[in-house]
């Protein structure tokens, strides 16, 4: 096995599948130089986390809660910002283990598992509540994880259904239609044999003088072809 | 030389008690001596159509986007018979024929008001003056729409017949004229029957007749030389039949039986297909088109639509379309995609929801638009739907789940 190269990355962060994840620890037991760069990883994800988050400056801050509009500063929000990564119960609205930044912070949204066009790489500001504030502001308040995990799966059952119902009210009986290529020649004969006794259409419509097939000769001009034809009024 | 036999079934089918919308019954209320002696002649023409025989050469000449035509056709119409059209190919010996086989008998249609009522319900008519077409002295009659003049019509004063048309469209451009450059009577003309007005439908009990004038239709060749001397008695005689002959139409006016009978008909086999479209096209007939024509689509109908000018066929093919059709142009009409072919007859090719649908017709352009925009189209937006709601979707889940 060659050495684990990007592949530490996702070793520690344990996005490998267990298969894997398998292999490149039985990798590392005769592999110290991937052992030391596994080590060395852990080691600086470890410290990036331990680091406190970054303060902007006053003027930035200001100016950041200018954009609210007319009204003033929108209120601030607490809790997650979609696209971010979760936070830590620790970091949620209540816990009184760590404390908690009054100022905006600045969040980057992570990458994400859908596709590559539906990316949408997006810092958002985040003005999280004041110190000590045991409840979230007025105006927005947020569901736990899970409710919103059972909110979005519920919601993506029930519109694939309405798309399935959508779909099957479309496709009227579930089998595909087929695939039609209309005989336009054909038809433009077909409007000629029924057009030209109008008597004020003086020439037959689409008849156009191009000698006609004996099968078309048979077909328009037996009597018997004419399947389920309606006999009009007096007839 | 190929022949074609042809059944002559749409003036059959035209049959009494053709839609008269109130529109019309107020044009007839306003009708004139002249607009009356014009239907009168309109209604010659029709019946010399089918009892006259006749030959002579005919030019045909279609102006559309696509381009001009010029036809030449040697026409040949037995006497309460059949007709054949042979056509000649431009600069070739070759040439085809088409035969269109009699009605039953010698009889002409079973609605002698058929074609004319369609004519006046889309149009009024009315006189136009005089003219020679081949030599023989005709009276004009102009077709109007609104303001505008939709055709001009050309009618032998000796026989009645239809010597020349001219059909133009909304702008008042000439699109088609057909006028024959020699014409001979052949024989002496068939005794007009007992002509019957009013629905014949079966069933409906509903019939009246009427007599035209035998002494209009009967005249022979050798009488033409007398057609001018006395023209203002038959102008006269030609004023009281028409004036007739609008109470007639006044009173058809009332019935709806064609229209409702061929949809009806359309709806027992599961196709529907609208009673009328814009622009005065009523549906006359529907019919199953041979399997062989279609294979693989199920039912395909064909339904004819004519405003008394021009006809106009619906083709209606369970399915959808298979990509571009040959030959044909894609074009955006009121907003769907169409395929088109803009020569004369024009073919229109689109999908319609779960069928696909083609127009042909010798209408004005106009008239084939409007007509078409009325069918069934696809929404444009429809196809992607599904698409458009995975992507909402989409979005919903990153807001409420950010970890994915």
């Amino acid at each position: 096995m060659s050495h684990l190269g990007d592949r530490i990355t996702d070793l520690v962060d344990g996005q490998l599948s267990a298969e894997a994840q398998e292999r490149a620890h039985a990798h590392l037991a005769r592999c110290p130089q991937c052992r030391a760069s596994v080590e060395a990883e852990r080691l600086m994800k470890a410290r990036l986390a331990g680091m406190p988050a970054p303060e902007p400056s006053e003027d930035l801050t200001q100016r950041l809660l200018s954009l609210g509009g007319p009204q003033g500063p929108l209120a601030p929000r607490v809790g997650h910002v979609p696209g971010s990564p979760r936070p830590r119960p620790a970091d949620r609205p209540g816990s009184a283990d760590r404390p908690r930044s009054a100022q905006p912070v600045l969040v980057a949204a992570g990458p994400t598992r859908l596709s590559a066009a539906r990316r949408r790489p997006f810092s958002r500001v985040l003005p999280v509540s004041p110190r000590g504030s045991q409840r979230p502001p007025a105006g927005r308040t947020r569901r736990p994880g899970r409710t919103r995990l059972a909110v979005a799966v519920l919601g993506t059952l029930g519109v694939f259904g309405l798309g399935g119902v959508v779909h099957a009210t479309t496709q009227a009986g579930g089998d595909s239609p087929p695939t039609v290529v209309p005989p336009v020649d054909s038809f433009v004969l077909e409007h000629a044999t029924t057009s030209g006794d109008l008597p004020f259409a003086d020439v037959p419509a689409g008849w156009d003088g191009v000698p006609v097939s004996p099968g078309d000769v048979d077909r328009t001009g037996s009597q018997s072809s004419l399947i389920g034809s309606n006999s009009g009024a007096g007839r | 030389m190929i022949r074609v036999l042809v059944p002559l079934r749409l003036p059959l089918l035209v049959v009494v008690g053709l839609v008269m919308l109130p529109a019309a019954t107020a044009a007839a209320e306003t009708t004139t001596d002249d607009d009356a002696t014009a239907l009168t002649l309109l209604s010659r023409a029709e019946q010399a159509s089918f009892s006259l025989g006749y030959e002579g050469t005919e030019v045909i000449s279609t102006w559309t986007p696509a381009g001009t035509t010029t036809r030449m056709l040697d026409v040949r119409q037995v006497r309460g018979g059949s007709k054949w059209l042979t056509v000649r190919e431009t600069g070739s010996a070759q040439e085809s024929t088409m035969v269109w086989q009699a009605h039953s008998g010698e009889s002409g249609p079973e609605d002698p008001l058929g074609p004319l009522t369609l004519l006046s319900h889309a149009y009024q008519v009315k006189l136009g003056g005089t003219g020679v077409v081949a030599g023989r002295e005709a009276t004009v009659v102009v077709v109007h729409r609104g303001s505008r003049v939709a055709a001009k019509m050309w009618l032998d004063d000796s026989t009645g017949l239809l010597l020349r048309q001219e059909v133009m469209d909304g702008a008042g451009r000439l699109i088609r004229a057909a006028s024959f450059v020699d014409v001979r009577p052949t024989g002496t003309p068939l005794v007009p029957r007992q002509r019957t007005a009013g629905s014949s439908t079966p069933g409906t009990g509903t019939e009246r007749t009427r007599s035209v004038p035998a002494s209009d239709t009967d005249r022979t060749e050798a009488e033409d030389s007398a057609g001018r001397s006395d023209r203002s008695t038959s102008e006269s005689r030609l004023r009281g039949t028409g004036l007739s002959l609008v109470a007639e139409l006044r009173a058809a006016s009332s019935e709806n039986t064609i229209e409702q009978t061929a949809s009806e008909t359309a709806r027992s086999w599961g196709v529907d297909l609208p009673d009328a479209l814009p622009g005065g096209f009523s549906l006359l007939k529907v019919r199953q088109l041979d399997p062989d024509l279609t294979p693989g689509t199920g039912i395909a109908v064909q339904g004819t639509y004519s405003d008394g000018l021009s006809a106009l066929s619906v083709f209606r093919q369970p399915g959808r379309l298979g990509g571009a059709v040959p030959e044909l142009r894609e074009q955006n009409w009121g907003g769907s995609p169409v395929y088109v072919g803009g020569e004369w007859p024009v073919r229109v090719v689109w999908q319609g929801g779960d069928t696909v649908l083609t127009v042909v017709s010798d209408a004005p352009l106009e008239g084939i638009r409007a007509a078409v925009e009325a069918l069934p189209h696809d929404d444009p937006g429809a196809d992607n739907i599904l698409a458009r709601i995975g992507e909402g979707m989409a979005d919903i889940v990153v807001e409420l789940v950010p970890g994915i």
